[in-house]
């Protein structure tokens, strides 16, 4: 379960792993900020290209930011937390992040690599086994779903195949440990079915063991409920490739590797097992999400079918439309894909149609690098191409609310921040045909080459912009008619009618009945079918759209009825005790800051709020006896708040926030909080690094490494504007 | 407003589990901040049973849940888990070593029709004709049914005894069925030769309890209880029945109840009973902390109580003695073991 801080020396460095020099490593971007480490083998060009701070925080290094005078106001504290954060603040204005968490994405970009024989890169290999061995189970030796979870079958077996393919031995301590866990468990036939579908590409389980993924479904006319086009975009566009490699049972080319991974991953020969009888053999250990008897059903049905049944024509048909709708997704996407699975799989896809050396698949090539991700325990494959718009709005929110962007010193950093967000406004919608929404005027949550927006991201986006155009020395680079169509594809993403009524789902509305959850095939994840409306992001949309209400009249009685809309919406999904769960934060502590904030735009505060008063006391109840707040990753797991071993620094900050905004009378309560963040402090005005911030699908965490800056910096700027009379002693 | 209170229940997804939890719910003053801590083996059945109990303490405030993830049948598992603990908590008050089982294979049925005829009550309450498997041996080279139904308890509450210590109380859970036990074999402790593993491994728990209960009440002041649920529907057995037999086992335990069997309480709720009460109600001046057994028993009419057996003999206490000392031993060599392992 859960594991130990970083504790040096690191496990890869007891061991003996070999390391590649970390001051060789560049973070090279570009101005919608891609991120690429590249590995500077040339002395003359390593003394031309100093390191940047950014770039030794996160390989570790000494950043040789200096110590700031001691901050005894929560003013100063902030101003000291700002200081340090402008300095990793990148040169293209975007603050970078290093996005991991998930377990299951190295298998992917591996497996692509070695079915395309495209080589990795040297330092890659070096620093992906350094990374799964710094991140392996202390005890058991094995991986799970993500770095702060038990091992599990679908994490153990996946990136055991990875240490082996990037050049470690079967006998090295790391893989025995590792193959040893993976033994106790049955072996690899016990993965969840995406582990299963990677074994397959890589030809080390048989693809009859899968069960089916048919690609025939994109066939059927549009209208039909469970239609793929009415799934959720990371379900759809995942299924979509796999459905073709499914289908077309794509798998590498056996070799004396591939053999020998054979009778490494299970416990009988591989000759011996029946793979069909396997479909449905999923380790306990890894189930979240079971699966219902109609699935079981189905499944069995179509494999009956596909043997049987299916023409041909239908399957040639099939593989057109997903291929096409493949190519529309790279396009869209410039080969990013709206995540780091269906890239790898777009990849072996666009391979297998238009082979190696195809201007498409050189494209893929190059895009590989943009989810790997160099830190101080090796390389990384992130859940995303980069938090970059996200992060970025929320730093200069930032800087603008406490005060800070009138300040000298902060004046570039706001600039550089604003032609960042410029930048990263969409300027065309999608491909006619691709099941994608209008995007014109949006932005994204990692880059403007990703393509695709989700609704709190624009909202916040929305709102950075205009907070930091209404700083007297700011040049307005991003007019109002370019805000207009943020604004016209937010009202068009509210859920209406039937499904959630006013609310605001991720990427897009909702399209499809929360019943199709009954066929959720994935079994470790929950919630992943179709869209479903999320506190979160109804609330940014709300504070996104209210404070563009008070600055513009454009189609301002519709902006003012959505914002009705979404916040009977957020009212009603305050649970008994007053918390809101959190879908992408970890937890009630994270939704609570949103909504509270979201109603707070609205005048409903502690004073006037049932609502607001309850979710105060929701939170007052459960500061722990340091004055902070700290909450577990298994409150996401299981929808009830479940207090962290330790007070965390961001959940802190997120109920500090949520309080303050809300009027929260009780100032002591909050003081304790501020006091907390400030003792955590270092003297170079940075916070380490603590638990885990974010999650997804329930069950996946996920680092969001810029929260411990912004929000805690946020939380002392406001409590200093708030209570300028109050001190902390 | 209380002191926050801390409980851990073992297996609290099954039938007796999930009860003492409800239970536990109805007994502590809601103004109490409470936790309660599920250990199951699985993510989905943590998931399943903490939903399961927030419906059924609808609107309770001061109420928190929790998880670790523990396999009782591997010493690296607990051992993990008892860390797990003592990082989060700093103190647990109840602990129910609830979770456990049996290597059963299914009934004998001519047996239980001959016992279920000639004494229908006995039939009922300690059967003859449930068959164990004999001679399961678990990942750690233990005696299955052993490990999990004895061995894991003792080497979790050592394990966390810091966390116990200074008013802590352990609830041990055996069975009516115990008083049909084999005598205790020094030779097989393990239990790797027995025919019913796990009647045995009951009353070895209660032997352990005779053993430890005066020495972690004075030492640590911790105070353990032995405590049976009485007979109740649970899923121990579930397997081996149908419907129909399912039925007729409910009819046969409503007539057990009306000729005068105190122990056919029937359901888990009430079974949970005397574990609750033990944790939360007993006064620990008013009996030997070594010398009795709390039960969950009913009247005719249903209405359940809490029934005070006084049968542990000096005989009980030698063997007590003679099993801790190999407990003991056996705690040893598994902490050893671990490190190594996470060496």
């Amino acid at each position: 379960m859960s594991r130990p801080a970083l504790t040096r020396p690191l496990r890869s460095e007891r061991v003996g792993l070999a390391q590649t020099d970390p001051l060789r490593w560049r973070l090279e971007t570009d101005k919608v900020g891609r991120f690429n480490w590249v590995y500077i083998r040339d002395d003359d060009e390593l003394k031309r290209r100093p390191q940047t701070p950014y770039e030794k925080h996160v390989l570790g290094l000494e950043t040789g930011l200096p110590e700031l005078p001691k901050a005894e106001t929560p003013y100063d504290a902030a101003l000291n937390g700002l200081r340090f954060f402008k300095e990793l603040q990148l040169d293209k204005g975007l603050w970078a992040c290093r996005y991991g968490g998930p377990m299951f994405l190295l298998i992917g970009v591996v497996a692509a690599h070695y079915l395309t024989k495209t080589p990795v890169p040297e330092e890659w290999k070096i620093e992906i086994i350094r990374y799964l061995t710094n991140t392996a189970h202390p005890i058991d030796g094995g991986w799970g779903l993500h770095s702060e979870d038990k091992s599990t079958v679908f994490g153990t077996a996946c990136n055991y195949v990875v240490i082996r393919l990037m050049g470690m031995s079967p006998d090295h301590p790391v893989a025995v440990k590792a193959r040893t866990t993976l033994h106790k468990f049955g072996g690899a036939v016990g993965c969840p079915h995406w582990g299963k579908v990677f074994l397959s590409i890589l030809n080390l389980y048989e693809w009859d063991g899968v069960n089916p993924v048919p690609p025939d479904l994109w066939v059927l006319p549009d209208w039909v409920p469970f239609h793929p086009g009415k799934w959720w975009v990371h379900c759809r566009q995942v299924y979509l490739p796999m459905g073709y490699l499914y289908s077309e049972k794509v798998k590498a080319p056996l070799d004396p590797l591939l053999e020998s991974l054979r009778s490494e991953l299970y416990i009988s020969s591989y000759d011996l097992i029946d793979f069909s009888k396997h479909r449905n053999n999923v380790s306990e250990i890894d189930i979240y999400y079971p699966h219902t008897k109609i699935l079981n059903f189905l499944n069995s049905a179509m494999v009956i079918c596909e043997k049987f049944l299916r023409p041909d024509w239908l399957k040639k048909k099939a593989k057109e439309v997903v291929v096409d709708l493949i190519r529309k997704e790279n396009q869209n996407s410039d080969f990013l894909c709206v995540g780091p699975i269906n890239n790898v799989l777009n990849a072996i896809v666009i391979f297998c149609e238009e082979g190696p050396n195809s201007k498409s698949f050189l494209r893929h090539k190059e895009r590989f690098a943009d989810f790997m991700y160099m830190s101080e325990e090796g390389m990384l494959m992130m859940g995303t191409n980069g938090v970059q718009c996200w992060d970025t709005s929320f730093a200069l929110q930032t800087i603008c609310t406490i005060g800070a962007g009138d300040l000298p010193e902060f004046r570039e950093t706001v600039k550089k921040g604003l032609e960042f967000l410029d930048n990263s406004q969409f300027t065309e919608n999608c491909v006619p045909g691709s099941y994608r929404d209008y995007r014109l005027g949006c932005w994204p949550f990692s880059t403007k080459d990703q393509g695709y927006t989700v609704s709190d991201c624009t909202a916040e986006a929305l709102k950075a912009v205009l907070m930091v155009q209404k700083l007297p020395y700011v040049e307005t680079l991003v007019s109002g008619e370019r805000i207009h169509p943020a604004i016209d594809v937010l009202l068009s993403l509210q859920n209406r009618g039937s499904f959630s009524p006013g609310s605001f789902a991720s990427y897009e509305k909702i399209r499809g009945t929360p019943l199709l959850e009954l066929l959720n095939p994935a079994e470790v994840f929950g919630n992943i079918m179709v869209e479903y409306p999320y506190v979160e992001c109804s609330d940014s949309v709300v504070i996104g759209l209210s404070y563009f209400r008070d600055h513009s009249s454009y189609r301002r009685d519709e902006v003012v009825q959505a914002i009705n809309d979404a916040v009977a919406y957020i009212k009603s999904e305050q649970d008994i005790n007053g918390g809101w769960y959190g879908s992408w934060g970890i937890c009630f502590t994270y939704a609570a800051m949103f909504a509270i904030e979201a109603l707070s735009y609205q005048g409903e505060v502690y004073a006037n709020s049932d609502v607001v008063r309850k979710g105060c006391h929701f939170l007052a109840k459960r500061q722990e006896a340091d004055g902070g707040w700290g909450e577990s990753y298994r409150s996401c797991e299981t929808l009830t708040y479940v207090p962290h071993e330790q007070s965390q620094v961001v959940n802190t900050a997120w109920a500090c926030l949520a309080l303050m905004l809300a009027g929260y009378p009780d100032v002591e309560v909050i003081k304790r909080g501020i006091r907390l963040i400030m003792s955590r402090q270092q003297p170079n005005g940075e916070w380490k690094q603590e638990g885990i911030e974010g999650v997804f699908n329930r069950s996946c965490m996920i680092e969001y490494p810029n929260y411990k800056f912004y929000f805690p910096i946020k939380a002392l700027g406001i409590f200093a504007k708030k209570y300028p009379n109050v001190t902390l002693n | 407003m209380g002191t926050k209170r801390v409980a851990v229940i073992t297996g609290a997804n099954g039938g007796l589990g999930f009860a003492i939890a409800c239970r536990l719910l109805d007994t502590i003053p809601s103004s109490v901040p409470l936790t309660i801590v599920i250990t199951a083996r699985h993510l989905r059945k943590v998931v399943e049973t903490i939903g399961r109990l927030r419906a059924y303490a609808k609107g309770r405030d001061l109420l928190t849940f929790d998880y670790v993830l523990l396999d009782l049948t591997s010493v690296a598992s607990i051992s993990e888990v008892s860390n797990q603990l003592l990082s989060r908590y700093t103190h647990i008050d109840y602990l129910f070593c609830n979770a456990g089982g049996g290597d059963f294979t299914g009934i004998d049925w001519p047996a239980a029709f001959v016992e279920v005829l000639s004494n229908l009550k006995d039939a009922v309450t300690h059967p003859h004709f449930k068959v164990e498997r004999i001679g399961r041996v678990s990942r750690d080279s233990l005696g299955w049914v052993f490990q999990m139904n004895v061995f894991a308890n003792y080497f979790f509450m050592k394990q966390i005894s810091t966390l116990l210590s200074g008013g802590g109380r352990v609830i041990l859970i055996s069975s009516i069925e115990s008083r049909i036990a084999h005598d205790f074999d020094p030779e097989d402790i393990q239990l790797l030769h027995s025919d019913q593993p796990y009647v045995d491994s009951k009353k070895s728990l209660e032997l352990l309890h005779a053993a430890i209960a005066k020495r972690w009440a004075d030492e640590l002041g911790v105070l353990i209880y032995i405590t049976h649920p009485g007979i109740c529907q649970t899923s121990i057995f579930a397997e081996y029945l149908n419907f129909l037999t399912t039925f007729g086992m409910l009819c046969l335990f409503y007539i057990a109840r009306w000729i005068g069997s105190p122990w056919h309480v029937i359901s888990a709720y009430k079974g949970a009973l005397a574990p609750v009460w033990a944790a939360v109600d007993a006064v620990p001046e008013a009996d030997p902390v070594d010398g009795v057994t709390y039960a969950s028993a009913s009247d005719r009419l249903g209405r359940c109580y809490v029934k005070r057996t006084e049968d542990v003999t000096d005989e009980d206490r030698k063997n007590g003695a003679i099993l801790l000392q190999e407990l003991d031993k056996l705690a040893l060599n598994s902490l050893e073991r671990i490190k190594l392992e996470t060496a």
